[in-house]
């Protein structure tokens, strides 16, 4: 059972490496990625607006226009919720195998993760 | 500088190859090489080369995460266990990034690379796997386990010892991990090899499994404070899986002495660049 889940975690990653390196190749190819940034990015500065996604809608909204920053985006989401899930398939292993303590114990770690969310929009 | 992107880009991918590469060989992982390069060389603010860096650690732990359990070496519920020191500490560490100025995260980088560079000196032996039952909270937890051993030819049963002083060094590891971009890999194996006295495969394992976990918490709280960058984090990402892919198919897994002291240098000369920066830098 947890061979599935090292393996769901394997297709995700190249899956968000797919996305990334899309994003990438577009970028490029576009002469876009936001160049005003890079720039100030290199001379150390902080950016106005640098990694701030200002909403779900304003992503998918993105990844419809075909934005190559939204796609981007999406690609990190993905790469970052990647251990959010493997939380949550280990905590229905753990249920399958009715090991109730660490089903909770699991439930805990999730819960602290998505703190983790709301710290970032406090900070 | 970089007044092409595409220049920047494949300079960005290219060192992050090259850390990818190091990392895997190692053992020691990308982020503590990343972020001094993308701060040095490429003069970046040091909580996006953060950001960026604790992005790279969550891909390369998840892409090598099957190779582990494929052996079952991995056990759950000790990482599940530790998982709640490494998340709390990450979010501890996540929020203390905000009490300190960037020269004070500069100092506290500058002062783990030269831990890890007497670390790697003093490198430690095999320690003893306790035998018997582990201690009183490892059985109330269930913390043991076995595998099989293909040396011995039979189940190796192990139970940890001093669970709540490995608890603790869990959540040290998380906060540095948070604070500094990085896996924090060997302190983790650290603590259960040694404060806790299991098999150093079982250490590996489940320290693999743990160090995406703890990068999510504090890759969560800085992507919606703003501080990834996708230009910068995306590139990272790809360069430093990139870089572990090739690495671990270089079959160099045990790096000869010559390799060890050159990194060593490597982390001492690191070291003083991010702590001679420190003083450099205005205050945030």
């Amino acid at each position: 059972m947890d061979l599935w889940l090292s393996w769901l975690l394997r297709l995700g990653v190249l899956v968000c490496a797919v996305i990334l390196l899309a994003g990438l190749v577009t970028s490029v190819a576009r002469k876009t990625a936001t160049p005003s940034n890079l720039p100030a990015l290199t001379r150390g500065e902080v950016l106005a607006d640098a990694g701030v996604v200002h909403s779900w809608s304003a992503v998918v909204a993105g990844l419809a226009v075909g934005s190559t920053r939204a796609w981007l985006v999406a690609g990190l989401i993905l790469l970052i919720a990647l251990p959010f899930v493997r939380v949550l398939l280990t905590a229905v292993l753990f249920g399958i195998e009715r090991d109730w303590l660490y089903l909770v114990l699991d439930l805990v770690v999730f819960a602290l993760l998505m703190s983790g969310l709301l710290l970032g929009r406090a900070m | 500088m970089f007044d092409s992107v595409l220049w920047f880009e494949a300079a960005i991918i290219g060192m992050s190859l090259v850390v990818g590469v190091l990392g895997a060989m190692l053992g020691i992982g990308g982020g503590v090489m990343l972020v001094p390069g993308l701060t040095l060389l490429f003069r970046v603010d040091l909580r996006y080369a953060i950001g960026a860096s604790i992005v790279s650690v969550i891909a390369t732990s998840s892409g090598a995460a099957a190779a582990y359990v494929r052996d079952h070496l991995t056990n759950l519920r000790l990482a599940t266990f530790l998982n709640v020191a490494t998340v709390g500490g990450a979010l501890t560490g996540a929020f203390l990034m905000t009490l300190l100025t960037t020269r004070w995260l500069y100092l506290v980088f500058a002062l783990m690379l030269l831990l890890s560079s007497v670390f790697m000196v003093r490198m430690p032996d095999a320690s003893l796997v306790a035998a018997g039952k582990g201690d009183p909270w490892a059985q109330r937890l269930r913390l043991g386990g076995s595998f099989p051993d293909r040396v011995l030819a039979r189940d190796v049963v192990y139970s940890p010892v001093r669970v709540w002083f490995g608890f603790l060094l869990m959540w040290l590891a998380g906060v540095l991990s948070a604070l500094l971009g990085i896996g924090s890999g060997p302190l983790k194996v650290l603590a259960m090899d040694s404060a806790m006295r299991l098999p150093i495969r079982v250490s590996s394992a489940s320290s693999n499994f743990m160090i995406g976990v703890t990068a999510a918490a504090s890759a969560g709280a800085y992507f919606v404070k703003g501080d990834i960058v996708p230009e910068l984090a995306a590139p990272v990402a790809i360069g430093v899986l990139g870089g572990a892919l090739v690495g671990t198919h270089l079959m160099v897994r045990m790096p000869s002495q010559r390799i060890r002291y050159f990194f060593i240098l490597v982390l001492l000369a690191l070291g003083v660049q991010m702590a001679l920066r420190a003083f450099e830098v205005r205050v945030r």
